[in-house]
């Protein structure tokens, strides 16, 4: 049970710290090594008994048989390990097409940078431009130009 | 007709007429009006009732929140406010917004929002009251930015920013009010709460809410900038509606917060406060509609600090004081609309000489002026005559605040009624004409209706007024004034106001002068400053956190993690030693092959040893699912890691070569990934001796062969006891191979094996058949041995990937049941959309026998037990096979192509 633990301490670890990595392939493997770790969390946390949890021919669970809760949590949750594994991968490569560099830090730029709302055009006060805008005389209103471009 | 339908139809014509505005086309501010002139005959036929209508319906009853209508003197009085001036304001916005695209939209929120506000007034419980009041504050943003231009948007945001946090306010009040008395029925407050121990949070948070509705000190300053919302809407929400809300409110809760010192000196002070504001910022105001503006904020104040009192002749008053101002304000705002529209400009330095112009506009302007003033016989000289009335012996503060309004608004009207239509020679004339009927006659009617009211009012006394004054005080009042001075004391007063206002009107850029000093802006400045200073800490926190880099969002996101373990371990008392075990020597020989095997795929130098580290961990883990008696997940996650790696050897084909740790942040890497790995390690040490619970997994256990007809206890849960939840996860498998097939779908389907082997290629053609026998041999015995569909459904997937290796993606694919081979990805995907299918449909049959959805349906047939849940393990298997065969087959045919930079 503790060595156990420690062994699940230890791949997570191994993962966070592939995780951490700028290549974009670490960053792959250690969500594989996590969602393992994650897998035998649930695992160990249901305690351990090395016998299945089957119903024998007399009809009654075998003696000292395994929690089939978290089992059955763990079963489905290494195929959706897969899975995400399967989409991470597509995503990176589509990614890595797109951007030439499987260097995470160089994708900073593909985020709108910030500064572009740092510019801060202080709104006019109401009070001192109360006007709505001028409905010409014969009513025809002109199509509001797009707001956005007014700033 | 019937009060009961009436009561009903009353806020829904204006609804159903708000529905039909994007079909109404020009007819649809004619169906508005008739709309809003049928809701006013709903509430004259009500008001002629005997007896109070009321109406109710459950909504969410577990929370007390009941669609209840009550229909007394005092809401049909607002009714017929909010319902007659939205006819009038509908007709015009009709004519205003002629040849705008928008007026369908404009119509509609305006008609909406009549109804969201006659409910409003109607409701007799406190969460209806309260949808109402948050429906009226978005219409109001909505309607405000109707244009859309930097003014409008910014006027509108401080608006619902202010209205909608009065909002918040006001939800904590009903919530302490409702806990405090265990009724949510406003009618059935009627004993004050000053002796509750929470009746100073209550008073607090409902003055604010009523103050910001209503812009009184301190948030009068919304009001104001909101006239940059087009005209009708600042006539029909800023003027004679929505800002009628807060004061309307303060009155319905009077009953259970008022009489006490605290409701009265906070009140009267902020009424106070609002009304020397509003006076010293009028004679300031060169726009006209700016200066209209500031006196309604006076007769906000007027009408609060009237409500302060809780006096019959303050609710009476105050009851005038709101017909009047609707009506005077009404006119007033669509005459200066017009104005506007007929001049295109609302400066009263600019403006003169309209009279000859525009007669019917003037006629309409003077009269609203006249009542504005206070004239006999007018409405507004009734309102004015009842509140000095109402402040005989009441101390200072209010006959001062009543005082200093009157003053101001007559000065203001002397402005409104000289400025534009007096003529002056020595400046040139300015273009006019005089607007279509349809923005004059909604003005005159409103003007009119000011004088009717006045004309008419022993009788409108009697039989609106006093009924509607006597439902906030609670008790029989005395009656309304007439419409004419009656004493020598009292005409000497009227004319020294009248005078007074006179003098300042003609010298108002001198007493503007006096006030240059005073900082009219100062709490919108605040206010403003306070937003761009919380909008500052928002990017000052985004640009720490949003830094671009992965590697940020991982350690905050570890961090917070191991954080909120620490605090939970820290609130224990003291530190818990995880239970020592004797070393199990047998299975640490496999412990010691998954540690070095992650160590060693954090550590390795190359890719391919990376993924083989990655491989042996998979299997390492396969082999302690086996030594603690999990036979199920061993044989799933052998099938998984096997596909997996595969994957990750397809995938990497299109990656960089260049492998291994660049050496910037190592040790901070190092020192997250250690303590995070032992703090998981401690959690998962501790986790088994100290459950909250029992588990339940004896009980499934026991209960699995009985009633699930399943010796494998594993696979009953997943099919059976907890099928739903296994929906879900199939339902995420899917989606997850819908999203790899759209994302790694450039590529062409290729006949080209990976691998050019001859022995592969002619094993195959014993091996596929016998992996699709195995297969379908797991998942026929899962619900006794070990397999079941998920396990089943990787190892067809696996035979299908193993021929595309040796045959070609494309063979493959065509070796897919339901396979189209013009689309590349439909076999797959549909192959994974027939297995969710089946799964789902599954679950129907067990609806029929009166169980809720996957609910188990068993029976014999020729000695073998057979029921749904083996249909649904069945869809699982299919899901699953479509699932991971495409998504194999998917990344093999991705082009190995070159990044375009």
């Amino acid at each position: 049970m503790t060595a156990l633990a420690l062994v699940t301490g230890i791949v997570v670890a191994c993962g966070v710290y592939l995780l951490l990595q700028r290549r974009l392939l670490s960053v792959i493997l250690g969500l594989g090594l996590l969602a393992t770790g994650a897998n035998l969390v649930v695992f160990a946390a249901g305690g351990l008994r090395a016998v299945p949890a089957f119903i024998d021919a007399a009809g009654t669970p075998a003696a000292g048989h395994a929690d089939p809760l978290p089992q059955a949590l763990v079963l489905t949750a290494i195929v959706i390990g897969f899975a995400m594994m399967a989409f991470a991968l597509a995503l990176a490569l589509r990614a890595y097409r797109h951007l030439g560099d499987d260097d995470l830090p160089s994708w900073r730029d593909t985020e709108p940078p910030l500064e572009a709302h740092d510019e801060h055009v202080p709104d006019p006060r109401p009070e001192e431009s109360a006007a709505e805008p001028r409905r010409p005389s014969t009513m025809r209103l002109p199509v509001m130009p797009p707001t956005e471009d007014e700033r | 007709m019937d009060p009961l339908l009436c009561l009903l139809l009353l806020p829904l014509l204006p609804l159903i007429a708000a529905v039909l505005q994007p079909w109404g086309g020009r007819w649809g501010a004619t169906a508005g009006v008739v709309a809003s002139l049928a809701s006013v005959s709903c509430a004259l036929v009500l008001l002629s009732a005997d007896q109070i209508t009321t109406w109710a319906q459950p909504w969410v009853p577990s929370l007390g929140i009941e669609l209840r209508l009550r229909a007394d003197a005092f809401a049909l009085f607002m009714c017929l406010v909010v319902s007659g001036a939205g006819a009038a304001v509908t007709a015009y916005a009709g004519g205003y917004f002629a040849g705008d695209p928008g007026r369908p939209r404009v119509i509609g929120l305006l008609l909406a929002f009549q109804s969201a506000m006659l409910v409003l007034v109607l409701a007799d419980n406190l969460w209806l009251l309260f949808v109402c009041w948050e429906v009226t504050s978005v219409l109001s943003f909505l309607l405000i930015a109707h244009d859309g231009t930097p003014a409008q948007r910014t006027a509108a945001k401080r608006a619902l920013l202010i209205t909608g946090g009065g909002g918040l306010a006001l939800m904590g009040a009903f919530a302490l009010m409702m806990a405090a008395t265990g009724t949510a029925t406003l009618s059935e407050f009627t004993t004050p709460l000053h002796d509750h121990p929470w009746y100073g949070w209550i008073l607090g948070l409902a003055l604010i809410g009523c103050a910001t509705k209503s812009a009184l000190f301190p948030f009068h300053f919304w009001l104001p900038g909101a006239m940059a919302a087009p005209t009708p809407v600042s006539a029909y929400l800023h003027a004679a509606t929505m800002v009628k809300a807060g004061v309307f409110l303060l009155a319905r809760l009077h009953p259970a917060l008022g009489g006490s010192t605290e409701w009265q000196l906070i009140l009267s002070v902020m009424a106070a406060f609002t009304v020397a504001f509003s006076v010293a910022a009028m004679p300031r105001c060169d726009d006209l509609k700016l200066m209209l503006a500031y006196s309604t904020l006076t007769a906000l104040g007027i009408i609060a600090a009237l409500l302060a009192l809780e006096s019959e002749q303050g609710a009476l008053a105050a009851v005038v004081m709101i017909l009047a101002h609707a009506l005077y304000k009404g006119a007033l705002f669509l005459t200066v609309g017009s104005i506007d529209h007929g001049t295109g400009t609302r400066d009263l330095r600019r403006l003169h000489g309209l009279f000859r112009y525009m007669p019917l506009t003037a006629i309409a302007g003077l009269l609203g002026a006249a009542s504005l003033a206070g004239l006999p016989p007018w409405s507004g000289f009734i309102a004015k005559e009842q509140a000095k009335l109402a402040a005989i012996g009441v101390g200072w503060l209010t006959p001062m605040t009543l005082f200093v309004g009157g003053i101001g608004v007559t000065a203001a009207a002397v402005c409104v009624a000289y400025g534009p239509w007096h003529h002056d020679r020595r400046r040139p004339a300015l273009p006019a004409h005089e607007s279509p009927w349809s923005l004059t006659i909604p003005a005159l009617a409103l003007a009119l209706a000011g004088l009717a009211v006045g004309l008419a009012m022993p009788w409108v006394g009697e039989h609106l007024l006093q009924p509607a004054a006597a439902a906030i005080a609670g008790e029989s009042v005395a009656e309304v004034l007439e419409p004419f001075p009656t004493t020598p004391g009292k005409i000497v007063m009227t004319l020294v106001v009248l005078g007074v206002g006179i003098v300042l009107a003609l010298a108002r850029r001198r007493v503007a002068g006096w006030t240059r000093h005073l900082d009219l802006r100062l709490a919108a400045r605040a206010w403003d400053a306070g937003m761009e200073w919380s909008l500052a800490v928002g990017r000052a926190v985004t640009r720490v956190l949003h830094s671009g880099d992965l590697r940020t969002y991982v350690s905050v996101a570890l961090l917070a993690m191991v954080a909120a373990a620490g605090v939970g371990l820290a609130s224990s008392q003291s530190l818990p030693r995880p239970p020592v075990d004797p070393l199990p020597f047998t299975s640490l020989p496999i412990l010691l092959l998954v540690a070095v095997a992650a160590i060693g795929a954090a550590s390795a130098p190359h890719r391919l040893s990376a993924i083989a580290c990655l491989g042996a961990v998979g299997y390492g883990v396969a082999l302690l699912f086996v030594w603690y008696g999990a036979p199920d997940l061993a044989l799933t996650q052998v099938l998984a890691e096997t596909l997996l790696l595969l994957l990750l050897v397809m995938a990497f084909r299109h990656l960089p070569t260049a492998f291994g740790a660049r050496r910037d942040r190592r040790w901070w890497n190092l020192g997250l990934a250690l303590v995070v790995g032992a703090s998981v390690a401690y959690v998962t040490a501790l986790a088994k001796g100290n459950q909250l619970s029992e588990s339940i997994g004896g009980e499934i256990a026991a209960r699995s062969l009985v009633e699930g007809f399943g010796r494998n206890v594993v696979n009953v849960i997943l099919v059976d006891m907890r099928a739903l939840d296994t929906l879900g996860e199939i339902v995420v498998l899917a989606i997850a191979g819908a999203g790899v097939a759209a994302m790694a779908g450039s590529g062409t389907p290729q006949d080209r094996p990976l691998a050019r082997s001859l022995l592969l290629s002619t094993s195959l053609r014993v091996l596929l058949p016998l992996l699709a026998l195995t297969g379908m041999f797991f998942y026929w015995r899962g619900h006794n041995a070990p397999g079941g569909g998920f396990a089943g459904g990787l190892l067809l997937a696996s035979g299908i990937v193993l021929a595309g290796i040796a045959l070609g993606a494309g063979v493959a694919r065509r070796l897919l049941p339901l396979g189209d081979p013009t689309k590349r990805e439909a076999g797959a995907l549909r192959l994974a959309a027939a297995g969710l299918g089946l799964a789902a449909c599954s679950g129907i049959p067990g609806m029929f026998t009166g169980g809720v959805f996957l609910t188990p349906l068993w029976g014999e047939f020729a000695g073998l037990k057979l029921g749904t849940p083996l249909l649904f393990d069945l869809g699982v298997m299919v899901l699953v096979s479509g699932v991971a065969a495409g998504v194999v087959l998917s990344l093999a045919e991705a082009e190995p192509q070159e990044p375009h930079s």
